[in-house]
């Protein structure tokens, strides 16, 4: 009943009954005591007409001016142009529509909010991954008697796996690592590894130090429960040695095409940024890699990748795939058949985890191709 | 998602100094940071000596996992405490030997093998 005693239709009625009943009476008043100034017929003609001219002044400004303005503001909203706060303090009809549009758009200027907030942190994290990727290397290298294929797939946006081929002097070093979980702080600690390699082989000529150095920087910064595994081969272009150092990472794979074995080397050490000195606890070894082998360094998201009934790719599996497909097909077939192993056992199981393989075949022919310098290092299959 | 990750928070031992927690399933980035927080209350509020992470039951362990042990073991050691892991299954264990926590936690087939040090 509130509502009724506050609707338009009521207050214009009102309004109207007072206009009619005060044209009236004046009409009433010129016809009884001033008919002989005029004409009666023109006298009610007049009346009709300030009434009805008042009718409609009151419906433009009651009714059409403000619902307009109410329906310009909707319109500007729908249309996705300016709109702007309704100020009234009406409460009748219009006074709630204009009360409803305001509560609307309040919510909507949040969401806008928080839309163009996201679309800044996408666009920041895109920009991270970018550079991520910039970082990673974009091709082959050419590193004369082996053949190396490196691909990567990272679980988000930015990933915690990191690999690298640097050649200084005689000495290739070929590395793999993986920071603890993945996304933004494992990127940065993958960031920061890479970089203090990229210095530190410019300065010592051998992986021991390199490792040594990078751990002791790094152990700086590190919060306690960050760290990375890493491993970094060694190959050496005069004498043709391959050796390697291990900072708790997994397995190095090593296929032996003379009796169809895939041995799995236990890379050895402890993770960098886990004690402030690893210099006693790893070491420099020498791997048995002849002309014809392969060597396959892979990240745990490859071992730890579970299929739809909840298990692990393992060990094993990547064991076997190496064995079924190394007699059979180049670095690159090698790689590109384990991917698609890998994938297949997964289905649509979620991965968990970056994934990172490279294959590597020592193969004193082979010639590197120009072409394959724009050969995706990104997961494929 | 629940937690994959159950424990069980033993009494300390008055004579041995020792307690018990026991894991339960997977220590993986289901629940994390809810176990974490669980975890965090008994290694701050510890007043023995060796804090036992009792590992029988527990299936897998990720990299985050891992971490957090090395974050208690370094916790401990500040305060001349020790962290000890008791029996990892076959998997845990080549994951403790492969990025080479061994060489910072000490670890026992069982608790057992433990008390007889």
């Amino acid at each position: 009943m509130n509502f009724v005693k506050k609707s338009i239709a009521r207050k214009l009625f009102l309004n109207l009954l007072s206009a009619a009943i005060i044209i009236g009476v004046s009409t009433f008043y010129l016809y009884y005591f001033q008919s002989d100034l005029m004409d009666v017929r023109i006298l009610l003609i007049g009346a009709i007409g300030v009434f009805l001219i008042y009718v409609l002044v009151m419906c433009y400004a009651c009714v059409v001016r403000p619902l307009r303005i109410v329906l310009f503001e909707m319109q500007s909203l729908l249309a996705g142009g300016v709109y702007k706060k309704i100020l009234t303090s009406r409460i009748d009809e219009i006074g709630i529509l204009a009360y409803f549009f305001n509560k609307v758009t309040e919510g909507f200027g949040q969401v806008s909010f928080d839309i163009k907030d996201r679309q800044r942190m996408l666009a920041e994290l895109n920009l991270a991954s970018q550079l991520q990727r910039d970082i990673l290397p974009s091709q082959v290298p050419e590193v004369p008697g082996l053949q190396i294929v490196a691909k990567t797939k990272p679980a988000t946006e930015i990933g915690g796996d990191i690999f690298n081929f640097i050649t200084v002097k005689n000495h290739t070093y070929i590395y793999i690592g993986d920071a603890t979980g993945h996304g933004t702080v494992a990127g940065l600690v993958m960031t920061m590894v890479n970089s203090l390699i990229t210095v530190f082989s410019d300065l010592y000529d051998n992986p021991y130090e390199i490792l040594v150095n990078v751990n002791k920087y790094l152990k700086r910064w590190l919060k306690r429960s960050v760290y990375m595994t890493l491993v970094m081969l060694c190959w050496d272009n005069n004498s043709k040695k391959m050796t390697y150092v291990g900072a708790g990472h997994e397995h190095i794979l090593v296929y032996h095409p003379d009796n169809g074995e895939c041995e799995a080397v236990l890379s050895g050490g402890i993770a960098l940024g886990m004690i402030p000195d690893n210099s006693k606890v790893i070491k420099e070894k020498v791997l048995n890699y002849n002309e014809g082998e392969y060597i396959v360094l892979y990240s745990d998201g490859i071992t730890e990748a579970k299929s739809l009934d909840n298990e692990f790719y393992g060990l094993e599996k990547l064991k076997n795939a190496v064995v079924e497909y190394a007699p059979e097909y180049s670095a690159e077939g090698v790689n590109y058949h384990i991917a698609k192993d890998v994938s297949a056992f997964m289905k649509d199981a979620e991965q968990k985890d970056d994934m990172t393989l490279i294959v590597i075949k020592r193969d004193q022919n082979f010639k590197h191709d120009p072409k394959s310098e724009n050969v995706s290092i990104h997961w494929q299959a | 998602m629940k937690p994959s990750l159950n424990i069980t928070i033993g009494d300390l031992n008055p004579d041995k100094k020792y307690q018990v927690i026991q894991f339960d399933g997977d220590f993986d980035k289901v629940g994390y940071e809810e176990v974490r927080e669980t975890l965090n209350g008994s290694v701050k509020g510890f007043s023995g000596i060796s804090l036992v992470f009792d590992f029988t039951n527990l299936k897998f362990i990720n990299s985050e996992g891992i971490g957090y042990l090395v974050e208690v073991h370094a916790h401990l050691v500040k305060d001349n405490k020790k962290l000890i892991i008791v029996g990892p299954n076959d998997h845990v264990k080549d994951v403790f030997e492969t990025i080479g926590i061994n060489e910072l936690i000490p670890i026992f087939t069982d608790l057992n093998a433990f008390l007889k040090v």
